[in-house]
């Protein structure tokens, strides 16, 4: 398999603090990574610097390929490299149909000279509208389509994020925290669904998770880190043995 | 009708058409994109000059006779002649004025906010925009050449060759209210749309919008271009409604009139800016005609607080009661629900 995310030796400091400290990593296309390790320990960071929201102040990102450290979040988020957040980002001013149509690129209607002439852009808006609906009904979010996103449950914020973010039809997903603040039943079953989407949409996962249970039991290979450094490394059975890691999340 | 309510009814239409304009631009930029234009005056103003440029210098150059000094009585009396014997040179030359209005405004726009829409703090801009409104006023009001410094620039209206001065200012006002009506279609096309939904997103989560792959530089940019052209627009129809372009009819409390009007009939909801606007232009005209009327039967002489006293005690009960508007937002409509419905 062909490696999708490469860094080389990525640091992020702000003022004195050094949030990430000489990152190096490599992801392969396909796979399912974790990324674990105490609060404070720079893993959002890591992900705002390599989702281009924060700039490296040093070290290389390559994503499929291409040199990224350096380009705005727009034009990485194009190469198909998606961010979601800790907390679910709505447009809480928009319906839940209107947060899916925001992602998809090459909008013709976005553009405002051509936006006013609704016969241009008509038929993309169908075919767009179309798949939303779709994804909504495998996220069941069927019958909210008109509901404004600030009016439905946290669970449902949660899955609405995720199916925005497909609609943006992503190589790869940054997902920070996916299962924050839902009931443990429900964080299973968002993992679940996560690698079912994945087979669908063939993606790379990159995931920031505190639940350690439920994650390991999905992922392949697992990053801890720990003061902005790479701690730790390896298959999920190697780092619950290995006792530097367990020392670091016990005396947090 | 008595000639003293058509003229009322005509002035009141005439103002309700220009405040239109400038909350429905106010409404694209703020209701829908989320950048707080502090500085709506200095476009408007923008128009005006624009206005008075034109007409002073171009006027005579479109009816081909040898210009005077534009600010000379000459000059003046110059334009008045043009105007009452050439209906042609007239019109072009306020179409001239309304075209190259809109451009300068529109570019003048982009050009102050370019540095302030690069970064992420909003109200940057807002601040950037409300300084730009008072230096460009200063700036016009002390530099003679532009539109006779403080002293101002008489523009004749583009109707003056119409016989009476009433048919003169209906004339005009169907001028204003095509303008604001054709305004307002372009605009609820332009905002049902990708475009629309792209400055919600914008305004609702700009870091969620700009990790979604939007460019907001590049959106923040179109949207300022478009309200300060369409700002420019609605100077010019003031200035030659009042006959007169005058640096200091530009001030900051301009900028806030507008504020309150969108704020008022709703936010990112273009009807609802309309009912601001009407309000708004009520209380204007309805405190300015009874200022008039007090004075001439001799009693208060300084009613205009009058004025910002409604305009407080209004804001205060809509923020208290009405948060959203007197009309709310509606989502953005476009054909993506034709295949939500259809199911």
């Amino acid at each position: 398999m062909n490696e999708i995310l490469k860094l080389e030796n990525v640091v992020k400091c702000y003022e004195s603090l050094r949030a990430v400290d000489g990152v190096s990593l490599s992801i392969k296309e396909g796979s399912v990574i974790g990324l674990i390790g105490p609060n404070g320990s720079g893993k959002s960071t890591l992900f705002n610097v390599i989702s281009g929201l924060d700039r490296a102040n040093e070290g290389k990102i390559w994503f499929r390929g291409i040199r990224i450290e350096n380009l705005p979040p727009h034009k990485i988020f194009s190469l198909g490299l998606v961010k979601s957040f800790q907390d679910p980002r709505l447009f809480l001013g928009m319906t839940v149909l209107d947060n899916m149509l925001v992602p998809p690129k090459g909008q013709k209607g976005e553009s405002p000279v051509i936006a006013p002439l609704h016969s241009k852009w008509r038929d993309q808006e169908i075919a767009l509208a179309t798949k939303a609906s779709e994804l909504l009904e495998k996220l069941l979010l069927k019958g909210l389509h008109k509901t404004l996103s600030a009016e439905i449950s946290g669970g449902q914020m949660k899955l609405l994020e995720m199916g925005r973010t497909l609609m943006a039809e992503p190589r790869m997903l940054l997902l920070d925290e996916p299962t924050a603040g839902v009931a443990p039943k429900l964080a299973r079953d968002i993992f679940e669904r996560l690698l079912k989407l994945r087979e669908e949409f063939n993606l790379t996962l990159f995931i920031i998770e505190h639940r350690l249970e439920v994650l390991f039991d999905y992922v392949e290979y697992v990053y801890v880190m720990h003061r902005g450094k790479i701690l730790a490394e390896g298959k999920p059975d190697d780092i619950l043995d290995n006792k530097v890691v367990a020392e670091v999340y016990l005396g947090g | 009708m008595p000639d003293p309510l058509l003229s009322a009814c005509v002035s009141f239409l005439s103002y309700f058409g220009i405040f239109a304009i400038l909350s429905l631009s106010l409404n694209l930029e703020y209701g829908f994109g989320g950048q707080p234009n502090f500085g709506k005056v200095a476009f408007y103003a923008t128009g005006a000059f624009v206005a008075g440029v034109v007409a002073s210098r171009l006027m005579p150059i479109i009816a081909d006779v040898t210009p005077f000094d534009p600010f000379s009585p000459e000059g003046t009396m110059q334009r008045i002649s043009i105007t009452q014997n050439n209906p042609c040179a007239a019109l072009l030359t306020f179409l001239a004025a309304l075209l190259l209005a809109a451009l300068v405004s529109g570019v003048f726009g982009y050009l102050v906010s370019y540095p302030a829409i690069r970064i992420r703090e909003e109200w940057f801009l807002a601040m950037v925009l409300l300084v730009t409104g008072e230096i460009l006023r200063v700036v016009v009001r002390s530099y003679q050449p532009i539109v006779n410094g403080y002293n101002g620039v008489l523009i004749p209206n583009p109707f003056g060759w119409l016989k009476d001065s009433d048919q003169i200012s209906l004339a005009y006002m169907i001028v204003i209210l095509a303008i604001a009506v054709s305004i307002y279609l372009y605009i609820n096309r332009l905002v049902n749309s990708p475009f629309g939904r792209l400055l919600k997103s914008m305004r609702d989560d700009q870091i969620a919008a700009m990790s979604l792959g939007k460019d907001l530089v590049r959106v923040r940019g179109q949207v300022l271009i478009i309200g300060s052209a369409l700002a420019g627009l609605a100077g010019v129809l003031y200035a030659y409604y009042s006959g007169y372009v005058n640096p200091d009819d530009f001030i900051p409390i301009r900028t806030f009139d507008v504020w309150v009007m969108v704020v008022l009939g709703g936010l990112a909801n273009n009807k609802g800016v309309l009912l601001g606007a009407v309000i708004m232009t009520a209380i204007d005209r309805g405190t300015q005609i009874l200022a008039i009327q007090l004075q001439t039967i001799g009693g208060i002489t300084e009613l205009n607080y009058l004025r910002y006293i409604i305009v407080g005690i209004l804001m205060l009960v809509i923020l208290m009661f009405k948060q959203r508007g007197i009309i709310p937002e509606r989502p953005v409509r476009t054909p993506a629900y034709e295949v939500v419905e259809g199911e």
